[in-house]
């Protein structure tokens, strides 16, 4: 458990109040909100007054070598002249219930070991950071834009073993990352810096349809996978009595709660069940609510206790007759759905 | 070389070697510290450390005089703990050519640890290095070409003064004559093929310095 409420006057002026018990919790902010300044802080390289409460323990007055927390920063500057095997084992790390070759070889870094940090490209160099840090084996791990340098791929095999470390060391994160979709993949909670220098607490779903706002945004969904059918190259899961296909081939447990993201922009209604249609993926829901918005309307829909949202112009909105409380049809194609990975948490 | 000269190079390098290693030990940490410092007084501390680059030998040479003497502070309790006064002595001459040298030994360490930044400093204090074993084991490595280039110009500046040493010291074989001023004797005393033979080898010890401190640097780099 994480409880702050400190106060930060240089370099930018914040007043956070907050704690949080997930995994990941994402920190959202516009630039020069002071999402950095924040981490800073929390790891003690900034100066700041008030609180830092990590599992009931007061942080504040503990330097940083001796604080259960790290950080891993976009660049890192590693030790110019050490090997990655010599920041490794200079790296002090309180008991470690995780296997350490397990985890160098999970992040890719085993064929690194006897490389210096000027042989190393970006992305290469920001595996190591972040190993460096799980190796620490902190109770909180920061991390500030830690994965820019990776492309998707690297990043869809690196989040479920920093996740998984996380929980082995019954440690917690704080993320922060201009890449929403790092956010989504990862957080079950969103911190929000706002720019009067205070911190709003919402879920994951909320926390992302807050920052995003009226652009194009992806939605968060939960379901349940159910295999992969290698003749197609689709993957089926569930929400709730409907079944869902995804591109591509995804290797979960079958019956594992997974992380979908669909943009709401790829989702189409229909007042009837497509017959002649090449979408692969058609529900049915029913219209909760509907915003209006610049560019025409947000519908949101509801399956089970899961809300999709369409967004659609004015134009089929009248056409339709769209209202709260009617029956459609989600329309959607197989490859607009992007599978995130570790099923989000509700508190 | 006659056994006078000798003992002026022994003595020159005893004084270099010595003003050397006391010079580096000091000025690890105060470069490192006036590095990091922030305040205002830190212009004014560069200030200081820097003058004996610019202050002309004999007024170093003059100030320090006054203060050796027996009746100032200086040379007082110098007497009173050691029972020997400080001008005209081996004591004296090492004093002044750490204050004379102290800029060669302090410029590039200083510079070094500024253009090192924060960042190391930080790196290491997260992966839970105290820190002593940030600055040992993180910092002085990665300032180690400057580390060399200081002390090979400490080395170089002490072994070729002359200004201070003859103020304060005078010119006694064995304690305070070194080969500088041995070699502006010979001239006075018109014995040209003494003089030569210690310039030579001072332009020879010179070489030695430079070209030492260019190897290491470069198998450095």
């Amino acid at each position: 458990m994480l409880e702050i409420d400190i106060d930060i006057s240089t370099p930018c002026r914040l007043r956070a109040r907050a704690q949080t018990d997930c995994l990941i919790t994402g920190l959202l902010g516009p630039s020069g909100s002071g999402k950095t300044t924040l981490l800073r802080s929390l790891c003690g390289l900034n100066h700041h007054t008030g609180t830092i409460e990590l599992n009931g323990i007061e942080q504040h007055n503990t330097a940083t070598h001796k604080r259960p927390v790290t950080l891993v920063q976009q660049h890192t500057q590693l030790i110019p002249h050490w090997t990655v095997q010599q920041h490794i084992s200079n790296t002090h790390h309180r008991a470690c219930p995780i296997d350490q070759t397990t985890l160098i070889d999970a992040m890719g870094v085993t064929d690194l070991l006897r490389h210096k940090p000027h042989q190393l490209s970006g992305g290469q160099k920001q595996r190591v950071a972040l190993l460096l840090g799980l190796l620490r084996s902190p109770q909180l791990l920061l991390l500030d834009e830690p994965f820019t340098a990776l492309d998707n791929r690297s990043k869809r095999q690196l989040f479920p073993v920093i996740a998984s470390a996380l929980q082995q060391m019954s440690a917690q994160a704080l993320l922060v990352s201009h890449q929403v979709r790092d956010i989504a993949s990862l957080s079950d909670r969103i911190w929000e810096l706002k720019s009067d220098g205070s911190l709003g607490q919402h879920s994951v779903q909320q926390g992302l349809r807050q920052y995003q706002g009226n652009r194009c945004h992806d939605v968060l969904l939960s379901a349940e996978f159910l295999g992969y059918e290698p003749q197609y190259q689709l993957s089926r899961f569930r929400m709730g009595t409907q079944q869902l296909l995804v591109s591509g081939q995804h290797n979960y447990a079958i019956g594992s709660l997974v992380r979908l993201a669909i943009s709401a922009d790829d989702v189409g209604l229909s007042l009837d069940a497509q017959q002649g249609s090449s979408f692969a993926n058609d529900l049915s829901a029913t219209i909760c609510h509907i915003d209006k918005d610049d560019y025409g309307a947000r519908v949101h829909c509801q399956i089970d206790d899961q809300i999709i949202e369409a967004h659609i112009t004015d134009f089929s909105l009248q056409r339709l007759s769209l209202e709260s409380g009617k029956p459609v049809r989600l329309i959607f194609k197989a490859g607009a759905v992007d599978v995130l990975g570790s099923p989000i948490k509700h508190d | 070389m006659s056994e006078t000269d000798l003992l002026a190079l022994g003595l020159t390098l005893k004084l270099a070697t010595g003003v050397t290693l006391v010079l580096i030990a000091l000025s690890l940490p105060l470069s490192f510290f006036l590095a990091h410092w922030q305040s205002r007084w830190k212009l004014l501390a560069e200030a200081l450390t820097t003058l004996p680059l610019v202050l002309p030998p004999t007024v170093l040479g003059y100030y320090l005089l006054v203060a050796f003497a027996p009746d100032q502070f200086l040379g007082q309790s110098f007497h009173f703990l050691f029972d020997q006064q400080l001008a005209f002595s081996f004591a004296g001459i090492f004093i002044a050519s750490l204050i004379y040298s102290l800029p060669f030994a302090l410029r590039p360490l200083q510079a070094a640890f500024e253009q090192q930044g924060r960042g190391l400093m930080e790196t290491s204090a997260l992966l839970g290095m105290n820190p002593t074993q940030t600055f040992f084991r993180v910092l002085l490595p990665n300032i180690s070409p400057a580390l060399l280039s200081a002390a090979s110009l400490t080395f170089a500046h002490t072994m070729g003064e002359f200004g201070v040493i003859l103020m304060i010291g005078g010119n006694i074989p064995g304690e305070t004559q070194v080969l500088s001023v041995a070699l502006f004797e010979h001239v006075e005393t018109l014995q040209y093929q003494q003089a030569n033979q210690l310039a030579l080898t001072m332009l020879g010890l010179s070489l030695l310095v430079v070209i030492f401190s260019q190897w290491l640097g470069k198998r450095h780099a």
